[in-house]
């Protein structure tokens, strides 16, 4: 898929766990590990708003798009 | 959705019971239809005879009832064609539980309804088709092992004709149950996006 997500580089910048993520944005440990491995095919602008606010950053940070070769 | 779920259950709970219900009867039409060919001929004497002309229904005077062979015959036609209605009906019943299956964890829209709406949708048709056939050969049947004009007055009765009609309601279930399968894979799809966006 295109979209990559960088979910767990910017946890691993900003030192937090899975438990205390999922704990912050009110989604569970399966789902956003879900999204950390990319295994989603669309994301709510609610859930993006929580998982911003929690990591302090931005949408960019989190999304990536690398074209298809 | 508690009200679906539980409205499913009950009518899962309900197939099944029905379900073995038809399955034992299956089993004694099928048993009894051997069993008719073993038992003397005697057993197939005295009584009343009637049979069916459509809606009508014609009960017949000792002298005018058939040899306890065709007798025989007649009960047999009719436990095999019991036997095939419910052995079909069986089979619906299978599918309907399988439909319901996932309803009653509230989760409608699983690939397995939309595969098995399709499997009833066949079965109907088939089913459908074999049992108005078999309505027709019956009634043919019947009608082969009499000569009819010896029931009626020939001073009143010129002729007595008799015309087979289909009835293809199975084959408006078929078109409905393959729309409906449609629109449980559509809605199917909708709730894999569903449940794979965060």
């Amino acid at each position: 898929m295109p979209i990559i997500l960088r979910l767990d580089r910017v946890m691993a910048d900003r030192k937090m766990s899975l438990n205390e993520l999922s704990e912050k944005v009110g989604v569970s440990n399966v789902n956003l590990s879900k999204l950390k491995t990319g295994k989603v095919s669309a994301v709510r602008f609610s859930t993006l708003e929580a998982i911003c606010e929690a990591l302090d950053c931005q949408p960019g940070d989190i999304l990536e798009y690398r074209k298809d070769p | 959705m508690d009200k679906i779920i539980n409205s499913s259950k009950f009518f899962h709970t309900a197939c099944k019971v029905v379900y073995g219900i038809f399955n034992a009867a299956t089993w004694i039409c099928g048993v009894v239809a051997v069993l008719i060919w073993v038992l003397p001929e005697s057993a197939f004497l005295g009584g009343t005879e009637s049979f069916s002309l459509g809606p009508v229904t014609v009960t017949l005077v000792p002298d005018g009832m058939l040899a306890p062979i065709w007798v025989r015959t007649g009960f047999f036609e009719q436990l095999l064609l019991c036997f095939v209605v419910l052995f079909f009906s069986c089979n619906v019943l299978k599918v309907i539980q399988k439909i319901l299956e996932p309803m009653t964890q509230g989760q409608p829209f699983m690939d397995t309804v939309a595969v098995n709406l399709k499997k009833l949708a066949w079965l109907c048709l088939v089913g459908g088709f074999i049992a108005e056939l078999a309505k027709i050969v019956g009634q043919a049947l019947t009608i082969s092992q009499r000569e009819l004009m010896h029931y009626f007055n020939p001073e009143l009765v010129e002729n007595v004709e008799i015309s087979y009609e289909m009835d293809m309601g199975f084959l408006l279930a078929f078109v409905l149950l393959m729309l409906m399968s449609h629109i449980f894979q559509y809605g199917q799809q909708l709730q894999q996006l569903s449940d794979e966006t965060l």
